[in-house]
C-alpha cells in the first residue's frame, strides 16, 4: 500500500516538474511549481520526515510561492517578462548540450544508487527536539546569519522596487561632501 | 521500503536536471526563476531524503536554511524583476542609457 | 553522528569574529543613520562607514592580531581562525576602505541611494570576511550566498537606468543557477560523508573510508564536481565566466570593482578551506583532477583571448579576471595531483589573493574616479597623461602588475604561481602560463600606449579633479602595488 501511495507521489512530482518547465503561461508555471511542491511534501511523509513536509508546506508553498504569485498577477505579467534577445541564442546553444549530460547524470545515479545501504525498514521520526538542539548548537552559527540576510533582503527589496518618498521625478544628485 | 529512499535521490536528480534545463530554455524571466526554485527542491528533497536515512538531524537543518535563503533572495529577485519592469514601460528613450555606447 | 553537547561557545571563540562583527554593526549604523535622518545622510555615510572600517581594521592588526601556528576552528567548527583567513580578512577590509573612499566622487551625478549604498558595500565587507573564515559546507553556502544578496541588490541600486538593471537581474539570475549547483554537490557531499563540517571531512577523506550512506565513489565525485561549478561561477572561471562582461559593463563601476577583488579573495579563501581536505584524500577521482585542469587551461585561454578584441574598459577587465582565475588554478591543480604540493600551493594562492585584488582595485579604481569619461571605451582614455598625469600613472602601474612585470605585486605573484607548477613538474603548464601573460601584455599595453602616446580629443581635454579622501585611496593602493612586491616576506605565513 506504501509503495503504491509512493509511486502515486513520485509520478506527481515528476509530472508536474516537467509541466513548470514546458507550460506557456508563468502563472500556470507558479501553481505547477506549488503542486510540486505539495508532492514533495507528500514523499517527505512517506519517509516519516513529517516536520519537513509541514515546514514545506508552510513556508516553502505557503509562502514564497504565494509572494511569486501576488507578483506575477499584481504587475500582470504575460510577456512582458520576456528577456533581451542576445541572450536566447547563447542560451539555445547550450541547452541540447546539458540536457544531454542531464540525462546521463539521472541514469548514473539510477544504476549507481542501488549500491548505497539504505534502510530497509522507515527510520523513526527525527524528534523536533534534535532538530532545534542542532539548530541552536551545530548551527549557530548559520541561524545567527540567516536573520541578518533576512533583513538585508528586506532592505534590498525595499531599495529596488520601493516608490521614492517624493512622488515626482529623480531625486536630485547629491551635493558633493564639504562644499567649498 | 529502500527504494523509496533511492527514488527519492533520482527524483532529485531529475527534477534538478529538469530546471537546469529550464533555465537555460525558457525566455520569460519569471519561468526561469520558476525552474531555479525547482531546482533548490530538488536540493531540498536530497537532503531531507539523506538526514532521514541517516538518522541525523544535519540535513533538515540545512533544509530550514536552504528555504530561508530561497525565501529571501526570491525577495530580492521579484524586487529586481519589479524594477526592470517598471523602468521599461516608464523610462523615456531619451533618458534611457543605451545599450550600446 | 552524535548531537553536540548542549554547550554554549567559549568567549574567545568570539574574539576572532570582532572584526567582522564591527563591520556588521557599522553598516547597521549606516542604515540607523538613514532612518534618523532621511535623504541627508549622503556625506556623513562616507565618513561613518570609512570610519567603521578603519576600526575593525585596527581591531583584526592589534586586538585581535595575526592568529598563531596552529589553526582554530570556532563554533562548533562552523569557522576556521588561520593564517590565510587572517591574511584574507586583512585584504578584503582594504579593498572596502579603498572602494568606499574613492565612492563619492562616483556617486555624485548618478541617481544611487547613498545611505543604502555604503550600507551595502560595509555588509558585503562584513560577509566576504566571514566567507574567507568558513570550514563546513552550510556556512560555505549562506556566507556564499549572503555575498550575493550584497551583490545583487548593489548593482541593482542605480534608479532609471535600465541597462544596469538588467545586468543586475542577469547577475541575479547567473548567481542563483551557480548556488543551486553548489547546494546540489552539497548535498552528495553530505549523502557521501555524512557531516557537512569540513574539519570531520578531512579526517574521514584521510583514513579513506566514506562513512555515509551513498558509500560509492561516484557520488562523492559528482557532489565534488557539482561544487566546483558553483565555484566556477563565482570566480569567473571559463565556462562559466559569460555573465561577467555584460554585467561588469552594466554596473555601477566601485560595485563591479569590490565585487571582481574583495568577493574573488573572499571566495579563493573558501576554495582553499574546501581543498585541503580533498588533497588529502587518495582516491581524489581522475575527472575531478581532470575538470579542475580543464578550468584551468580555458580559463586563461578564453580571458586572454576574449580580452583582446574587447575596447569597452570594463569587459577589458572582466576578461582579465577570467585569465587570473585560471593563473590562480594552476597552483590548485598541481596540488590536486599531487599532495605534497599543497603547502606551496596554499602559499602561493594566499599572495595571489593580495596581489590580484590590490591591482584590480586599482584599475576599477581608475576607472570609477574618472566616472563617466572612463568607465566604458577606451578611446576615453586617450591622452589621459597629459589631462591627468596621477591617474594615467596610476592605471599603468595597474595594467604593468596585471601583465606581470616587475617589480610589481603582479609580476611576483605570478611568479610564485608558476613557480609550484615547475616544483611538481607541470613544465608545459608553466609556460604555457608564463606565455599567456606574455601575450597579455598586448592588451594591457595597448591601453598604457593610448594614455600616454595619444591625443587627447579638444573636446575631452578638461584636467580631471582628484577629491582628497579619493587621492588618498588611489596612492595607497599603488604604493601596495609595489611595497607588496619588494617585501614579499612581510606576509609569509
Amino acid at each position: 500500500m506504501a509503495e503504491l501511495t509512493y509511486s502515486l507521489f513520485f509520478v506527481l512530482a515528476l509530472v508536474s516538474a516537467v509541466l513548470v518547465v514546458f507550460s506557456r503561461h508563468p502563472v500556470h508555471g507558479a501553481l505547477f511549481l506549488i503542486l510540486t511542491m505539495v508532492a514533495l511534501a507528500g514523499l517527505f511523509i512517506l519517509i516519516n520526515a513529517q516536520w519537513a513536509a509541514v515546514f514545506q508546506i508552510l513556508v516553502y508553498a505557503g509562502a514564497i510561492m504565494v509572494l511569486f504569485l501576488f507578483v506575477i498577477m499584481l504587475l500582470n505579467i504575460g510577456r512582458a517578462g520576456e528577456l533581451p534577445v542576445s541572450t536566447r541564442s547563447i542560451r539555445r546553444a547550450g541547452v541540447v548540450f546539458g540536457l544531454a549530460l542531464a540525462v546521463q547524470a539521472a541514469a548514473l545515479m539510477a544504476r549507481f544508487g542501488a549500491e548505497a545501504a539504505f534502510p530497509e525498514t522507515p527510520p523513526p521520526l527525527i524528534p523536533i527536539g534534535r532538530i532545534a538542539l542542532a539548530l541552536l548548537t551545530r548551527y549557530l552559527y548559520a541561524f545567527e546569519l540567516t536573520s541578518v540576510m533576512l533583513l538585508v533582503a528586506v532592505i534590498g527589496a525595499l531599495a529596488l522596487a520601493g516608490r521614492r518618498s517624493s512622488a515626482d521625478g529623480p531625486p536630485e544628485p547629491q551635493p558633493p561632501g564639504g562644499r567649498p | 521500503m529502500s527504494f523509496f529512499y533511492q527514488g527519492n535521490l533520482l527524483l532529485a536528480a531529475m527534477i534538478f536536471a529538469l530546471g537546469a534545463f529550464g533555465v537555460l530554455w525558457k525566455q520569460n524571466a519569471i519561468a526561469v526563476f520558476l525552474c531555479l526554485e525547482l531546482m533548490l527542491n530538488a536540493c531540498n528533497l536530497a537532503f531531507v531524503t539523506l538526514a532521514q536515512a541517516q538518522g541525523h538531524p544535519d540535513g533538515f537543518a540545512i533544509f530550514i536554511f536552504v528555504v530561508t535563503v530561497a525565501a529571501a533572495e526570491a525577495g530580492i529577485g521579484l524586487a529586481l524583476f519589479i524594477k526592470v519592469f517598471h523602468e521599461r514601460e516608464h523610462i523615456d528613450a531619451d533618458r534611457m542609457i543605451m545599450l550600446r555606447d | 553522528m552524535p548531537d553536540a553537547p548542549l554547550a554554549l561557545p567559549l568567549p574567545e571563540d568570539f574574539r576572532p569574529l570582532g572584526p567582522a562583527g564591527l563591520v556588521l554593526a557599522t553598516a547597521l549604523a549606516l542604515l540607523v543613520i538613514e532612518l534618523i535622518r532621511p535623504g541627508r545622510a549622503g556625506p556623513a555615510s562616507r565618513g561613518v562607514a570609512a570610519f567603521g572600517l578603519t576600526l575593525a581594521w585596527g581591531t583584526l592588526l592589534y586586538g585581535v592580531g595575526a592568529p598563531g601556528e596552529t589553526p582554530r576552528l570556532i563554533l562548533y567548527g562552523c569557522l576556521r581562525w588561520d593564517g590565510v583567513v587572517f591574511l584574507g580578512q586583512n585584504v578584503i577590509l582594504g579593498l572596502a576602505l579603498f572602494f568606499i573612499l574613492i565612492s563619492p566622487s562616483y556617486l555624485e551625478g548618478r541617481a544611487l541611494p547613498p545611505a543604502e549604498y555604503y550600507a551595502l558595500m560595509t555588509l558585503a565587507a562584513a560577509a566576504m570576511m566571514l566567507l574567507a573564515a568558513s570550514h563546513e559546507l552550510l556556512t560555505l553556502f549562506l556566507n556564499l550566498e549572503f555575498v550575493a544578496i550584497c551583490f545583487y541588490v548593489l548593482a541593482g541600486l542605480e534608479r532609471d537606468n535600465l541597462r544596469s538593471t538588467e545586468a543586475a537581474f542577469k547577475y541575479f539570475l547567473t548567481g542563483a543557477y551557480a548556488s543551486a549547483f553548489l547546494l546540489f554537490g552539497i548535498s552528495m557531499v553530505y549523502g557521501a560523508l555524512g557531516t557537512t563540517r569540513l574539519s570531520e571531512i578531512h579526517a574521514h577523506l584521510e583514513a579513506g573510508a566514506l562513512p555515509g550512506l551513498l558509500r560509492h565513489g561516484f557520488f562523492l565525485g559528482a557532489g565534488l564536481s557539482l561544487m566546483l561549478v558553483g565555484f566556477g561561477f563565482k570566480l569567473t572561471l571559463a565556462p562559466f565566466h559569460m555573465y561577467a562582461p555584460d554585467v561588469y559593463a552594466g554596473a555601477p563601476t566601485t560595485v563591479v570593482g569590490f565585487l571582481a577583488t574583495g568577493s574573488k579573495v573572499a571566495t579563493l579563501a573558501a576554495l582553499l578551506n574546501l581543498f585541503r581536505p580533498l588533497v588529502a584524500w587518495a582516491d581524489l577521482p581522475d575527472g575531478f583532477v581532470v575538470a579542475i585542469g580543464l578550468l584551468t587551461v580555458a580559463s586563461i585561454v578564453v580571458g586572454n583571448v576574449g580580452a583582446v578584441v574587447q575596447t569597452h574598459v570594463k569587459r577589458l577587465l572582466a576578461y582579465s579576471g577570467v585569465a587570473h582565475g585560471g593563473y590562480v588554478l594552476i597552483p590548485l591543480w598541481a596540488a590536486a595531483r599531487e599532495p605534497a604540493h599543497w603547502v606551496a600551493a596554499e602559499r602561493a594562492v594566499t599572495y595571489y589573493v593580495l596581489a590580484y585584488g590590490l591591482m584590480t582595485a586599482l584599475a576599477f579604481g581608475v576607472a570609477a574616479t574618472l566616472g563617466p569619461q572612463g568607465e566604458s571605451h577606451l578611446d576615453r582614455y586617450a591622452g589621459l597623461a597629459r589631462r591627468s598625469p596621477a591617474l594615467a600613472a596610476a592605471l599603468a602601474l595597474a595594467l604593468l602588475s596585471l601583465t606581470g612585470v616587475p617589480p610589481t605585486v603582479g609580476f611576483v605573484g605570478k611568479f610564485y604561481l608558476f613557480s609550484v607548477a615547475v616544483d611538481a613538474e607541470l613544465y608545459a603548464l608553466a609556460c604555457f602560463g608564463v606565455l599567456a601573460s606574455v601575450a597579455s601584455a598586448y592588451y594591457y599595453l595597448k591601453v598604457i600606449v593610448k594614455m600616454y602616446m595619444e591625443e587627447a580629443p579638444a573636446v575631452r581635454a578638461e584636467p580631471v579633479a582628484l577629491e582628497g579622501g579619493n587621492a588618498v585611496a588611489l596612492i595607497l593602493c599603488s604604493a601596495g602595488v609595489l611595497a607588496f612586491a619588494l617585501f614579499p616576506m612581510m606576509i609569509v605565513l
